[in-house]
């Protein structure tokens, strides 16, 4: 069996009953096993094959079964699931079990998906390169010397190793695209609102999405058809069509895309050039124009884009008291503020850095300096995205404007961190969506090349993005 | 700004945060803090602080959902109440 196949023919071969989903998740939790030294799960899902089972028995007896029968899925450990483990890549959160599904894991298994396990990333989603997580760093499945990117790092791998066939991340400033570039798959950050945030920890509420990645741009397209649409329990979730993924096309006849001058410097690396040069001449054959554009803004994105990440953070991670959650820690013998302290002591390094600085920036006597100018200058970075849709249909850029690097090379610089994150920080910051798509490789690693639409235009633009696929 | 171990342990403190190596906070706040403020060279002081605007037909109806889960269910519950721990 092919467990590198498209989920979409796997779960038409699984229908038809040319596979069994028994034989699939079986397959699926095997290579897990031998794969264990890329440590791309937090855990796994000992009841997959019974539920595996259970989709073979509804077929057998002629029952509907969902689009996503039988289909392994893998969820990052952020996202809730019920009665399974969620922890967040935290200490503070090792046992937590969430009561309840995120309506996006409740989707997928209403659709028949098979949940075999939940990936390892950056603590709370803090970080690029999967290296911060509680539980070890995950290894890029292409070369385990390099980092498999961030912070979805473990579902990207999981995607790239066939230990899943579609994965579900998280895309604060680039968490889902920029692992999908590094490992080689297909990711996608949709338009804010598209997808319910309900049953994910938050981080950056204001900015973040749940995401799909996927081997093909048509099977992140079918996990958007089925995670997508408003929820009841998210009131920042908007009404649109999920059934628009169904039918999504190349079509770039006449097309516009702006190809953005600050996302390609001179001085960028000449393997992603080259990655980028054929992307725009594979655009330009289906009838598209490129020309180069401008947006001012981006060099001011990332400082923008941490200063209100870290202010939110702040805000967000205040809950872990350890007493509404956490572990088990004796309070005898502490004053209350101290037992608190003590506590959330267990957050790792990264999370307590950004906890302290999202304390700096929005204080008095700094707010004005940091925090109200970031805010601005995502205001004028919106306005100038806005005016370039309205003269293009896309802007496009390479995903990272760097290649993967080794584990440990830029653990200790936060700056460095931050800023491979320029290319993708846009597409948050101004809600847009944004897909990064696999094409081609520099230094034998996986190089992505991201597109950009014009909010609630996803379905359009993944059917856009099939136009990149297949590159060499 | 100049990071202080002072300012360091003063914010751990509102933060409720326990660390232990300041220095090494020092340090890395200093390079953050450093880097955030290229936004004092973004020219923006007259800029509006925008908010994202969603038109009304986008949202949800202004109806009552009822909730179909108990979420009360896995906790420990005592004559309808939730149990906390005791804090001392």
């Amino acid at each position: 069996m092919d467990l590198q196949a498209p989920a979409a023919s796997l779960a038409g071969m699984v229908r038809r009953g040319e596979i069994s989903a028994e034989d699939l998740v079986a397959g699926t939790m095997e290579r897990i096993e031998q794969t264990r030294h890329l440590n791309i799960f937090i855990s796994t899902n000992q009841d997959a094959l019974r539920q595996a089972r259970e989709v073979d028995r509804a077929l057998k007896s002629g029952e509907r079964v969902g689009r996503l029968a039988g289909i392994p899925v893998s969820i990052k450990d952020n996202i809730c699931t019920r009665n399974h483990r969620t922890t967040c890549a935290s200490r503070m959160l090792e046992d937590y079990t969430p009561p309840y599904d995120a309506t996006v894991v409740r989707r997928l298994l209403d659709e028949g998906a098979i949940i075999v396990g939940k990936t390892n990333m950056d603590e709370f989603a803090m970080g690029l390169s999967t290296e911060f997580s509680a539980f070890g760093p995950t290894l890029n499945p292409h070369n385990p010397q390099f980092v498999p990117g961030g912070s979805s790092g473990g579902s990207a791998a999981s995607v790239a190793n066939a230990t899943s066939s579609i994965s579900l991340g998280s895309d604060t400033g680039g968490s889902v695209r920029n692992p999908a570039s590094f490992c080689g798959v297909a990711g996608f950050k949709p338009t804010y609102g598209m997808v319910s945030r309900y049953g994910l920890i938050s981080y950056a509420n204001s900015i973040e999405q749940i995401g799909p990645m996927g081997r093909t741009i048509r099977d992140v397209a079918l996990a958007m058809g089925v995670i997508s649409g408003p929820d009841a329990n998210d009131d920042t979730t908007l009404r649109s069509d999920p059934s628009e993924f169904d039918t999504i096309q190349a079509d770039l006849d006449g097309k516009r895309v702006g190809l953005v001058r600050q996302m390609a410097p001179d001085d960028m690396d000449r393997g992603i050039r080259g990655v980028l040069d054929g992307a725009v001449s594979r655009l330009e054959s289906g009838g598209a124009v490129c020309e180069e554009v401008s947006l001012e803004t981006v060099e001011y994105s990332v400082a923008a884009y941490y200063t209100i990440t870290s202010t939110e953070a702040g805000s967000n991670l205040a809950r872990y008291d350890n007493i509404r959650y956490g572990y088990d820690l004796d309070r005898e013998g502490y004053e209350f503020h101290r037992y608190l302290a003590k506590a959330r002591g267990r957050f790792g390094s990264e999370v307590k850095r950004r906890i302290i600085a999202g304390g700096f920036v929005p204080s008095a006597g700094y707010a004005g300096r940091y925090f109200l100018k970031a805010l601005k200058v995502k205001s004028r970075l919106t306005r100038e995205v806005d005016d370039l849709f309205g003269k293009y249909d896309y802007l496009v850029s390479p995903t990272v404007p760097v290649p993967p690097f080794r584990i440990g090379e830029k653990i200790d610089d936060p700056v460095a961190l931050f800023l491979v994150d320029i290319n993708t920080v846009t597409a948050n910051l101004t809600g847009k969506p944004a897909v990064s798509v696999p094409c081609g490789e520099s230094g034998g690693l996986p190089v992505g090349i991201q597109m950009m639409a014009d909010s609630m235009k996803d379905a359009e633009l993944l059917g856009a993005a099939t136009a990149l696929e297949g590159l060499p | 700004m100049a990071v202080t171990e002072e300012e360091i342990n003063r914010m751990a403190a509102m933060m409720r945060l326990e660390i232990d190596d300041r220095s090494e906070y020092v340090e890395k706040v200093q390079k953050m803090l450093d880097y955030f403020e290229l936004l004092d060279s973004a020219g923006v002081d007259d800029e509006e602080i925008s908010v994202r605007e969603v038109s009304l037909d986008r949202l949800r109806p202004d109806e009552h959902v009822p909730s179909k889960h108990d979420l009360s269910y896995a906790a420990r519950n005592e004559r309808g109440h939730i149990k906390a721990p005791r804090l001392g």
